[in-house]
């Protein structure tokens, strides 16, 4: 008798709540991630009306059993998609999401996450881009939500606002 | 200091508002992670259904940078 493996999707993950909307997951190998989405309206204007809606989004490795850095898992993507999508059912939501530069990999991290945007783009979402120039270092930040939300344009406009006065150029 | 994201505390848009999120949030990462009970519970139960699941055969591939 032919024995099967399991086929895994995706890792389940858990919404453990807290001030940041915290959710979960641990990889095959031993990996603990956390993925948060914190309430952000604070970056727009006080009358923009979708400013109960938008969230920042991150995901963090907070532990891992080898001393290494734990390889690609293919499965980590579609858990993270999984999770937005989970996130998004509940509270429709408008995401801004900037690279962590805290160890200059953010153009990685940019480029990684767009792949894994275009990979999932059937899903409905649509993103847009801008990077502001810093002395620091280029800060990589993308706004994402759904193209049937209702206040999708006036989003659009106003993250180009913000992140104009950011990068007046 | 406060490391959250203090509505009294921080710049505007135009006066480093990104760079203060970036910064606070490295600040948040310095700082030892302790998960609350109901996130190690939540572990425990994810680590035990990866068990159950089986292990995942994970294809090697090399990381973005090195392509």
């Amino acid at each position: 008798m032919q024995s099967e493996e399991p086929q895994l999707s995706s890792y389940n993950f858990r919404f453990t709540g807290g001030d940041s909307n915290t959710y979960v997951f641990e990889t095959g190998s031993g990996s603990s991630y956390e993925i948060t989405f914190k309430p952000s309206g604070y970056l727009f204007d006080e009358q923009d009306a979708f400013r109960d809606d938008v969230y920042e989004f991150s995901i963090n490795l907070i532990s891992h059993k080898s001393a290494r850095l734990p390889l690609t898992d293919p499965l980590i993507a579609p858990t993270v998609v999984g999770v937005f999508q989970d996130f998004h059912d509940k509270h429709g939501l408008v995401v801004i999401y900037i690279c962590d530069s805290s160890d200059n990999r953010q153009l990685v991290r940019y480029r990684k996450f767009g792949i894994w945007f275009h990979r999932y783009r059937h899903l409905g979402f649509i993103k847009m881009d801008v990077e502001i120039d810093d002395p620091r270092g280029t800060i990589y930040t993308s706004l994402l939500m759904h193209r049937q939300y209702r206040y999708r344009d006036e989003a659009v406009l106003a993250f180009l606002r913000i992140t104009d006065r950011e990068n007046p150029k | 200091m406060k490391t959250t994201h203090d509505p009294n505390n921080r710049p505007k848009p135009g006066e480093g508002l990104f760079r203060w999120i970036v910064e606070q949030r490295k600040l948040e990462e310095d700082k030892p992670h302790e998960w609350t009970e109901e996130q190690k519970a939540a572990l425990a139960e994810l680590r035990k259904e990866n068990a159950e699941r089986g292990t995942p055969v994970i294809k090697l591939q090399l990381p973005l940078y090195r392509r």
